[in-house]
């Protein structure tokens, strides 16, 4: 799809095909009167300026490349700016952090776990016991699982556990 | 004079190479390190710690190790004691199979025999409670880290011993 100036610089250079020279000439009547002064203009300056040779085209060009790699360096730094400015920055961080600290306080639980209440009570799978005189029996309470062994001996009173 | 000066331009040259390759050094030592410090608690997660108290009704004061510091209510509703002491606990951490000695007093000894974790995030521990050369009862219990599984003990003295047994990620602070 060519834009209005390229169809237009087309059209004065005589470079555009028969379908696109209708359909712009039909588009855009008023530009003929434009054509025309153009033209004199042109003839008028091939007539009194004399063509001359550049001496240095080179210097030219470089020229014209150093513009574009200057116009092509600033449209880069400024949409770096545009992404990663520092209000940016600023809010992607508030963001994140909040974000963070919404699953942590939703996904990970916080119960109180120093309170026996709020926690798992231990569950005793299979007890067994050597002596048949002893006997282990379990009792499982709300805060608390207990192993009650009974039958066994009572510890000699002189007996220092201490050590 | 020539090799000198071509040798004082090459290590000119290749200084910036040099840095850089220092620096990349110097990321991958810290990126280890980085590694090993989040390794090293993964590891070290799993604690087991033992305690044996002697449960009385004698006129002391209460004498609760701080990983049970919220059960004395719970303890002397269910045990029926009002006082407790600690004779002795222990803290270790369960890195192998093997047999672990998690706790004693005199005669009386409490063995961490296994140690697994379970589907449920929950773990699995076999105890052997040994008195001198008898062995007295095996249990095998699930339990999670800061759930602990009391064990009633022989009668001594006025009292009785208490076992407990819990696992912890850390209970040294």
């Amino acid at each position: 799809m060519k834009t209005f100036e390229q169809k237009f610089t087309a059209w004065l250079d005589g470079m555009l095909g028969r379908d696109e020279l209708l359909s712009f000439e039909t588009k855009h009547p008023a530009l003929h009167q434009d054509k025309a002064e153009y033209l004199k203009l042109k003839s008028l300056l091939r007539k009194s300026l004399h063509r001359r040779e550049l001496e240095n085209p080179e210097f030219f060009s470089s020229q014209i490349m150093e513009q574009i790699r200057r116009e092509a360096d600033a449209t880069t730094r400024s949409s770096c700016r545009r992404l990663f400015g520092l209000p940016r920055l600023v809010w992607g961080g508030i963001c994140a952090l909040s974000l963070g600290l919404a699953l942590f306080f939703t996904m990970i639980p916080h119960a109180d776990f120093s309170d026996p209440r709020a926690k798992y009570v231990a569950e005793v799978l299979k007890t067994t016991t050597v002596d048949p005189k002893v006997k282990a029996t379990v009792e499982n309470q709300k805060e608390m699982t207990v192993i009650k062994l009974e039958g066994l001996d009572k510890l000699p009173p002189e007996e220092d556990l201490r050590h | 004079m020539k090799a000198r000066i071509r040798e004082i331009g090459w290590r000119k040259a290749s200084a910036p190479a040099l840095t850089r390759r220092y620096r990349r050094f110097y990321q991958l030592v810290f990126c280890g390190a980085l590694c090993l410090g989040f390794a090293a608690p993964v590891q070290a997660s799993v604690r087991a710690w033992g305690c044996l108290l002697y449960a009385s009704n004698a006129d002391t004061a209460l004498d609760l190790p701080p990983p049970l510091a919220h059960y004395d209510v719970p303890l002397r509703r269910f045990l029926g004691y009002s006082n407790y002491r600690v004779i002795a606990q222990r803290e270790i951490a369960v890195e192998n199979q093997a047999e672990n000695l998690l706790v004693s007093a005199g005669a009386l000894q409490v063995l961490l025999t296994s140690l697994s974790s379970s589907l449920d995030g929950k773990y699995l521990v076999g105890l052997l409670f040994v008195e001198g050369n008898k062995q007295v009862m095996e249990t095998q219990a699930k339990v999670t880290q800061g759930s602990p599984l009391f064990i009633r003990g022989p009668d001594w003295r006025d009292g009785q011993i208490i076992i407990v047994v819990m696992l912890a990620p850390s209970l040294r602070s």
